[in-house]
């Protein structure tokens, strides 16, 4: 038997007494015809009843007369000292903040944010893991015959350290280049597409040499820009610049070159711990 | 002079007199929330005199855009849920059993129910009453708690969760009805 999704919606008022009366009369008028509705009214009625019949717990009497005298020697930082503390000022505004940003999480966020949120977390762990702690290892002592298998493993060093320093400085200087307001002789194009083409051939090389797929993917990445700059003709116009600018912007290529360059480090160090402990330089 | 705008104000000033006014005249209903919420005498005096505490140390961020007491509970809840976020709260009261209950609430076996029986009566109740509350997601128990153990209004609980009046009521209903089905026992009993 099941109640009616019309008269359902009455419940609620009926029981806060928020009913005005044409409407009670309406309502109980469906309840004396309705088994279902009225037995579910009764049931919700009964239930608040319980609940509220439970004998409230009264407070300790000894702790509510003394709540001040409890109370004040906590209270030791004055609100005219805190006035004068920018520090204490700012501890005080943090907490709120994180109090309001707490009760925005309670309450105000449904699932689907706390679920973006809970994915965002969780790419951020998963980008900061890939690339600073994947060649974090605990150092472990090898042996020669071992050295030779880690020295394949590794990256040519030196020559993407190489590779990644000149693209940067290659990628800032075109980057910093304003076509609006920089002249376009300032950049020296010439130069820059000569670099570009040293670069591009260094590019292959690395390529067939590395077994990272992320640092090949970064150096397809800047491939492909190094390719526009050794094409770019300024008779197309300063935009020309302004195209290769967006897409390092969009491919993040300066940040995914440092962070290249971190990585790069971090293996370099490991090499020299595995250099220190064995006595053999890998 | 004990409006507590003007509380607040002198409490701002450095007025202690003023601020212990305040505590004095809030104290009653700040432990009864914090009990309710928390269920458990001593986390609800430890919360009420936390609360106190922060309001003294917040008293320059009551700007009056609602009521001080509005501002206050707000602060009891959020202090009731960061305790139950370091206290995995929910488990411990999950599997609260009649002795606890009968140990967090030792009035309810006071003089004040001269039955023997009724005094059980109520501890089995109260326990029961525990875990079907337990049932309930937070925020629905929270609403319930707040409109049917501190007897607030629903503007006041919209007020203090900041919410959407229809979503409050519909917090609330959605409570009852889940009540409703785990406390069907006591259908003729009242």
């Amino acid at each position: 038997m099941n109640t009616h999704t019309k008269y359902e919606k009455l419940f609620e008022k009926a029981l806060n007494n928020e009913m005005n009366d044409s409407e009670l009369q309406i309502f109980n008028n469906h309840l004396t015809s309705c088994a279902a509705c009225s037995e579910e009214f009764k049931e919700l009625k009964n239930t608040l009843a319980v609940f509220r019949s439970v004998k409230k717990s009264e407070p300790d009497t000894e702790f509510m007369n003394n709540f001040w005298e409890i109370l004040e020697p906590k209270l030791s930082v004055k609100p005219e000292s805190r006035k004068a503390g920018l520090f204490s000022n700012a501890l005080v505004h943090f907490s709120e903040w994180l109090q309001n940003l707490k009760y925005l999480f309670q309450y105000k966020l449904t699932w689907k944010y706390q679920f973006a949120g809970a994915a965002v977390l969780l790419f951020t762990g998963i980008i900061i893991g890939r690339y600073f702690l994947s060649g974090t290892e605990v150092p472990v002592r090898h042996t020669a015959a071992e050295n030779n298998v880690v020295r394949e493993a590794a990256y040519p060093l030196t020559e993407t350290a190489e590779y990644l320093e000149r693209s940067k400085v290659l990628l800032i200087s075109m980057m910093h280049f304003d076509p609006s307001e920089d002249d376009a002789e300032i950049i020296n194009l010439p130069q820059q597409q000569k670099i570009s083409k040293e670069l591009l051939v260094k590019s292959a090389a690395l390529k067939d040499q590395l077994k990272d797929e992320q640092m090949k993917n970064l150096i397809s990445d800047i491939e492909l820009i190094l390719l526009q700059i050794s094409n770019l003709e300024l008779k197309n116009g300063l935009s020309a610049i302004e195209l290769i600018q967006d897409g390092v912007n969009s491919r993040g290529i300066i940040l995914k070159i440092n962070i290249g360059e971190m990585k790069k480090l971090s293996e370099e160090n490991f090499e020299t711990r595995n250099t220190t402990n064995t006595g053999t330089k890998i | 002079m004990d409006n507590d705008i003007e509380l607040v104000e002198d409490a701002r000033k450095g007025d202690m007199a003023a601020f212990k006014k305040l505590v004095l005249k809030h104290k009653n209903n700040v432990y009864a929330l914090a009990h309710n919420l928390t269920r458990c005498r001593e986390d609800a005096e430890d919360v009420s005199q936390e609360v106190f505490i922060k309001v003294y140390r917040s008293l320059d961020r009551f700007k009056g855009e609602s009521r001080f007491s509005t501002w206050l509970y707000r602060i009891t809840l959020n202090t009731c849920l960061s305790l139950r976020s370091t206290k995995s709260y929910s488990a411990e009261r999950t599997n609260a059993n009649m002795d606890e209950i009968a140990e967090n609430n030792p009035d309810l076996l006071s003089t004040a129910q001269s039955d023997p029986e009724e005094k059980i009566t109520s501890v089995f109740i109260q326990a029961h009453i525990e875990q079907a509350l337990q049932k309930l997601s937070q925020q629905e128990r929270i609403v319930f708690t707040m409109r049917n153990s501190n007897d607030m209004s629903f503007n006041e609980i919209v007020e203090i969760l900041q919410l959407q009046p229809g979503t409050v009521r519909s917090l609330h209903f959605r409570a009852l009805r889940k009540l409703r089905k785990s406390l069907s026992f006591y259908k003729n009993k009242s």
